[in-house]
């Protein structure tokens, strides 16, 4: 059976809000009480059916063809199902995601996985500034759930995460992980600049020597983890298309800190 | 209706079994050495409830790839009468023997169940600086320990399972009673979800319910000891010197049954066969066990 699908067919200036594009309309709702939903463009309501061709039947499965980096908040807050983005997403994408996969073929905007619960999101291409990090006022980011992104991701990834993976197979902008309070982030492209400033606890892994504030990182003997082998038997097994096994079991170099804000987290080179 | 494998005679009797809690644990180490290490701590002294309150035992070695960490490993069982006792039990002996055994680290080997605490009791001994980490919906605990870390899984699981499925070897002679036993626990241990608790597999002080000491809740299984022969009523045919029984405890009646199959087959399929003279049950009249496993039942 064909999932449901809505296929953007007409250009779009304005940012639009598929939050309201819920699991339970995908999953409940009929192709034209779908096209005759209103959903915010800009200032502005128009129908679905004004902006999407609406096609397939009632499934957990919503796949968004033809996507624009002005789509915002596709897949907020499903708990089941699957999102498929053919394109770019907008910003906060996953936002609140509580269990569902979203999968984004191009590119994703600020704030992908803000405030996420759970679940998988994999971006195939970039993703904008302040991935897995709190909207505003909020004080957790990411708090469960897994990110992959397998080109780069702009600055303050990881900016408050609670709990949950993420992993960047390219390069990372300024300040990833600032102030993060727990979780897992693995870095894998050229070295980040400063990561883990004000971090508290959590767990960052790079393969390059990162740029880290030397005063306020402590650096420990190499040594084995068994915990890094534990992480990437669980990484590998999600086959996000990261081949953790490339990195063999070698000795870890083991930075703890941030020390200027009495922080035990741990910043693992491997 | 006489039943007989290579010559040796089954008895048309049962072993009688008991319902059990149990849990199985994953332990790995940086090498097999340290693993056998741990696993021969944590394991020890539990040969019976009676006294040890829980039994438990290898029930297989697993390879690097077969653990979540990617190091060598064994999965280990424990069987106890109670969940409570099962639960204090795992947490003193994983905390005084495999959190103490050199590189190690524990995980979870039953998904299912009632959950036993691993890591949710140890993680204390971390003094504030452990670390947990949740991935894919399982929390790991790293605690420092003075050769690095030790991880450890939350939690493992606790199911229903049976504890004392047994079968008595009758022989002329201790060499050719050791020799089928031998045999027979070697094919036990490729049954998986089973253990045989005691030293080496067998045990040689089978036991009777109750005692002429009223503070002794068992004692000797007279029936069966060659030199009791002419002082009490015996079982023994006449010219059998040795008994040695093999005592299993499985997760499922199943596995209880196929274990006491090969096992067996295994005693009475060697050189040492000539030297045997039946193979029988330890029972206690049907009336304390609810599981009953009829010999040759079992090797239909």
């Amino acid at each position: 059976m064909k999932p449901r699908e809505l296929m953007l067919y007409r250009k779009v200036t304005a940012p639009v809000d598929m939050s309201q594009i819920t699991e339970q309309v995908v999953r409940n709702h009929s192709t034209n009480e779908v096209e005759n939903m209103l959903i915010s463009v800009g200032r502005e309501f128009h129908f679905v059916g004004d902006l999407f061709r609406v096609s397939g039947v009632r499934s957990k499965h919503l796949m968004i063809a033809n996507s624009c980096n002005k789509l915002n908040r596709i897949g907020q807050g499903w708990a089941n199902g699957f999102v498929s983005v053919i394109g770019d997403a907008g910003d906060f994408a996953g936002h609140s995601l509580r269990g569902a996969t979203l999968e984004v073929s191009g590119s994703v905007g600020a704030y992908a996985g803000c405030g996420m619960k759970g679940g998988t999101i994999n971006i195939l291409g970039n993703a904008g500034d302040w991935l897995a990090a709190p909207l505003s006022g909020a004080k957790l980011g990411m708090n469960d759930g897994y990110i992959f992104v397998q080109r780069n991701a702009g600055s303050r990834a990881g900016h408050r995460m609670r709990r949950g993976v993420i992993v960047v197979n390219g390069n990372v902008g300024d300040g990833a992980c600032s102030s993060m309070i727990g979780g897992t982030a693995v870095l894998l492209g050229d070295s980040p600049q400063f990561p883990g400033t004000h971090m508290r606890r959590g767990t960052i892994v790079c393969n390059i020597n990162p740029r880290l504030a030397h005063a306020s990182f402590f650096e420990q003997e190499t040594r084995h983890l068994a915990f890094f082998s534990l992480l990437k038997s669980v990484i590998v097994k999600k086959e996000c298309g990261v081949d953790l096994n490339r990195f063999p079991d070698l000795p870890l170099r083991r930075f703890v800190g941030d020390r200027n804000v009495q922080g035990m987290g741990e910043v693992l080179v491997i | 209706m006489t039943l007989k494998i290579n010559g040796v005679s089954i008895q048309e009797t049962f072993a009688e079994a008991f319902p059990m809690q149990a849990a199985r644990v994953i332990v790995t180490a940086h090498n097999r050495k340290w693993v056998s290490h741990a696993v021969q701590s944590v394991t020890g002294f539990a040969t019976s409830v009676i006294a040890c309150k829980v039994e438990a035992g290898l029930e297989r070695e697993l390879t690097a790839d077969e653990t979540p960490d990617h190091r060598p490993g064994a999965a280990i069982l424990f069987f106890s009468m109670s969940g409570s006792q099962l639960e204090e039990q795992i947490r003193d002996r994983v905390g005084q023997c495999l959190l103490t055994s050199p590189t190690s680290a524990v995980y979870s080997g039953i998904d299912e169940g009632k959950p036993v605490a691993l890591g949710k009791a140890l993680r204390y001994f971390g003094d504030g600086f452990q670390i947990s980490k949740k991935l894919d919906n399982r929390r790991y605990w790293r605690i420092p320990v003075m050769d690095g870390e030790f991880v450890c899984e939350d939690v493992t699981h606790r199911i229903d399972a049976i504890g004392g499925g047994n079968f008595l070897i009758v022989a002329r002679d201790i060499d050719h009673a050791l020799a089928a036993a031998e045999s027979a626990v070697a094919a036990i241990h490729d049954v998986a979800g089973t253990i045989t608790p005691f030293p080496g597999g067998v045990v040689r002080s089978g036991s009777k319910v109750g005692s002429k000491y009223r503070q002794l809740v068992a004692s000797t299984n007279d029936a069966y000891c060659p030199t009791l022969r002419g002082l009490v009523a015996t079982n023994l045919p006449r010219g059998a010197n040795t008994v040695l029984e093999i005592v299993i405890d499985g997760i499922s009646e199943e596995r209880v049954s196929q274990a006491m199959r090969h096992g067996i087959n295994a005693a009475c399929s060697g050189e040492w066969a000539a030297g045997l003279m039946e193979i029988t049950a330890s029972n206690f009249g049907g009336k304390l066990g609810k599981f009953h496993f009829h010999l040759h039942e079992v090797l239909e």
